[in-house]
């Protein structure tokens, strides 16, 4: 294959043939039919296409697939096992932070990346951390109280 | 939104990236972390031959002490910059800088590299194929008219990249590598103030390094931008404020503008202003009157007239000399 590339997504490897042009957002969305990314703005302004790569939030829709090569991906459909969701989507959904849903995988893996660098942010920095993250459904007040609610769940667990 | 067509290259050296773009003869562009590239691609504002992917490149990202100086590799992201203790402890104007740039996620693709060399900008240029089809080619993009200014016969398009005031008010070199030779400059000579001729680097050469040196006892900072919203947005007008204060007395001060013409631009009769004094705020009011007259913005920019920038510049300078006060210890 010419245009071979490795990388892992949500755990399992994959080797595939991808051309340049194709983006991330794409190959996860049109290739793999992990369609929790969207493709809203296409720019990098909405946040509606976060993934996580090698444990940093990124707005996939700016990634070429090729530049992943050898990299860790975690999409929203990598959350949780099974039927076991993670605590930040428990918190989400019980706190009523879902509207429409559309901005959700996007804040909720933005929220992960986080929590995982930075198990008790305070307020001022869970606000900066989604700053990248558009909703037009909910003023984030339920998003920024459901993110501080998985935060000190974890905290006393 | 997608791509046009484009040859992938995956160098693993230096050489071998200047070796390329050399061969393609300036129908390959470097891509560092993309976030600015793929969307004028995704525009078709650009439409590279080939892009040369620097992800592979090793050595290219750090962060280190060499003696005084701090060195930062050209690929390392903005996000590492905001992470690291020894930029916010050392360099708080860079470190507001990086905390101001884009967006957190953005901030973890784009580099540093890349953010010295970001393409300027104008309303009438970064825009898809319809609009600039309706408005004709502009200067930016060989035609012979500027939109923003009809007769004009030099591109006004703006320097925005957020890392380059308060690197150039750190005293900071770049290091640039050729296909035959490396050169250090100092960082307010790679640009020119022309919108579309904006990077004085030869064909063949990428920038590679940062080197600010060690900052003196005494020395505070600041990085002040102002934007529609706060995060995101490019800045209508921004300055970066480094200043010395030995004994009560500014020792030493430098006050850069950014996003106010085509090229960063240092304040040096502000700065004069200021030097060998006891700053105190009349002082510093007039330093912000001397900003103002010195701002000459023009009509390129999406809710901020000329006049609005103008103040803004003044705001922005009298807010980064407090700020840079404030921090110095």
């Amino acid at each position: 294959m010419q245009n071979k590339m490795e990388l892992k997504i949500n755990g399992k490897d994959y080797v595939l043939d991808v051309e340049p042009t194709m983006t991330l957002l794409e190959l996860i969305r049109d290739r793999l039919g992990l369609t929790g990314a969207k493709d809203a703005c296409g720019e990098g302004v909405c946040g509606a296409c976060t993934v996580i790569m090698d444990g940093k939030a990124v707005n996939s829709c700016l990634v070429l697939a090729r530049e992943a090569q050898g990299s860790e991906i975690i999409t929203i459909e990598g959350l949780g096992k099974g039927s076991e969701l993670d605590p930040l989507q428990e918190a989400f959904i019980q706190h009523g932070a879902v509207h429409c849903g559309y901005c959700m995988p996007g804040m909720i893996l933005t929220a992960k990346a986080l929590l995982d660098e930075n198990p008790h942010p305070t307020t001022e920095q869970i606000k900066e951390a989604i700053s990248g993250n558009i909703c037009r459904c909910n003023g984030y007040v339920e998003i920024i109280e459901a993110i501080q609610l998985a935060a000190n769940k974890e905290a006393t667990e | 939104m997608s791509l046009p067509e484009f040859i992938y290259e995956t160098p693993t050296t230096v050489s071998e990236v200047c070796a390329m773009l050399e061969k393609y003869q300036g129908r390959a562009e470097v891509i560092a972390g993309g976030t600015d590239l793929l969307v004028s691609m995704k525009q078709r504002v650009k439409a590279p031959e080939c892009l040369i992917s620097l992800k592979k490149v090793s050595g290219l990202r750090y962060i280190r002490r060499n003696g005084e100086e701090l060195q930062i590799g050209a690929m390392t992201t903005i996000g590492d910059l905001v992470r690291s203790r020894e930029v916010k402890k050392s360099y708080p104007v860079l470190a507001e800088a990086a905390r101001c740039l884009a967006s957190p996620n953005l901030r973890n693709v784009a580099t540093v590299g890349g953010n010295i060399c970001l393409d300027t900008r104008c309303l009438y240029y970064n825009k898809a194929v319809p609009f600039r089809k309706a408005i004709g080619a502009c200067l930016k993009f060989g035609g012979d008219v500027c939109h923003v200014a009809k007769a004009s016969k030099k591109c006004f398009a703006v320097s925005q990249a957020d890392l380059v005031p308060a690197l150039i008010a750190l005293g900071a070199k770049v290091k640039v590598n050729g296909a035959r030779e490396e050169r250090v400059v100092p960082l307010e000579e790679l640009y020119r103030a022309d919108g579309k001729d904006y990077l004085a680097l030869k064909r063949g050469e990428i920038v590679s390094e940062v080197r600010i040196p060690g900052g003196a006892p005494g020395t505070g900072g600041s990085f002040q931008k102002i934007r529609l919203h706060k995060s995101t947005d490019f800045a209508y007008v921004s300055a970066a404020v480094n200043l010395n204060i030995k004994e009560g007395v500014c020792e030493d001060i430098r006050i850069v503008l950014g996003s106010a013409a085509s090229s960063p631009v240092r304040l040096f009769k502000a700065e004069g202003f200021l030097k060998g004094k006891k700053i105190t705020g009349d002082l510093i009011e007039e330093a912000g009157a001397i900003a103002y007259q010195a701002a000459k913005p023009v009509g390129n920019m999406i809710n901020a007239g000329p006049s609005y920038r103008k103040e803004a510049a003044r705001v922005m300078v009298v807010q980064a000399i407090n700020e840079a006060l404030s921090r110095f210890g």
